[in-house]
């Protein structure tokens, strides 16, 4: 596996695969570093000496990070997180994995101001008036800030799941 | 089911965090040098630095072992920079706002262009090099622009 393909690999499995991991372990940083320990681990296998890749590539990555949850929460003593037959990763849970990925983008695209707002109330469980007292804002601003943020959301979520006939409508 | 997977996502989102473009530069695979030797709570952030500061021990360990070296030559040293000068540092899930405060106080040294929303990013980090080096890494690592000078 040549780098540039592991890189093109990389960068279109790295978020869904935090995104499966985040569902596990329920902690951002320590699923980034799962994550990251997965990739480090297969490119030691197939990059430094140049040999192939498994035949299924993404799946093998899912059950790396899978795997790799599971040694973290045995490591963080907490056995009630660990459901003692943790599933293989099915195509649901990637779907699952890959629709939490595009929210998670949305998030990141969201104009500061609407991002701030929308974490505010969904993240630290602030109400529009606490919202438009701490910001110094109108309660309508905030309410038209929150429903742009979940409309752009909700259409990150529709993405890609568009029934096939609708560009012809 | 909607609500509740955007309601997920809120919880646990962290600006900056699950980037892919800093996440490959960090695995250092790009790079000739490859700099990724974290353990578990020890951070990426480490970069490139912990080698070139791996060199700065050697150099300055150097200066104090070669046993030929003139005597005047070593007294002659000027005092170190504070932006060259080797120290370590840890943090755990930290602030920006708080590791940029140990910098300036563990180094010396004064650091300009912090972005506003630095408290928006969070840092894990086990650091041993100097303060110039530490603040371009970060800088890399966050995709921020931060300056440091001398006081």
């Amino acid at each position: 596996m040549t780098t540039r393909e592991f890189e093109k690999e990389f960068k279109r499995l790295y978020l869904p695969l935090g995104m499966y991991a985040l569902r596990i372990v329920g902690d951002t940083s320590s699923a980034e570093d799962i994550v990251q320990e997965a990739f480090i681990s297969i490119w030691q296998s197939v990059g430094a000496d140049g040999a192939e890749a498994p035949a299924n590539f993404k799946a093998y990555m899912y059950r790396a990070v899978r795997n790799g949850c599971i040694s973290h929460l045995r490591q963080q003593k907490h056995p009630e997180e660990l459901q003692p037959d943790l599933p293989q990763p099915d195509e649901a849970e990637i779907d699952t994995s890959e629709r939490d990925a595009r929210i998670w983008q949305a998030v990141d695209a969201l104009p500061e101001r609407c991002r701030e707002i929308f974490l505010m109330s969904k993240r630290d469980g602030l109400s529009n008036d606490e919202i438009a007292e701490e910001l110094g804002l109108s309660v309508s601003t905030v309410k038209n800030q929150m429903v742009k943020a979940m409309s752009r959301l909700r259409d990150a979520l529709s993405t890609g799941h568009r029934p096939f006939f609708l560009p012809f409508l | 089911m909607e609500k509740s997977r955007i309601e997920f996502i809120a919880r646990h989102y962290r600006r900056g965090a699950f980037d892919s473009r800093r996440a490959w530069l960090r695995l250092g695979i790009a790079s000739p040098i490859a700099w990724w030797r974290r353990g578990k709570v020890a951070a990426a952030v480490a970069a490139g630095a912990i080698l070139t500061a791996s060199a700065a021990i050697l150099c300055y360990e150097g200066l104090h072992t070669q046993p030929e070296a003139p005597e005047q030559q070593q007294t002659a040293a000027p005092a170190p920079s504070p932006l060259k000068a080797v120290k370590a540092i840890d943090f755990t899930d930290a602030m920006l706002p708080a590791v940029l405060r140990e910098i300036r106080s563990t180094y010396g040294v004064e650091i300009h262009n912090v972005p506003e929303n630095a408290a928006s990013y969070r840092l894990t980090l086990h650091y041993e090099g100097n303060a110039a080096d530490l603040v371009a890494t970060i800088n890399e690592i966050l995709g921020t622009e931060m300056t440091v000078s001398e006081p």
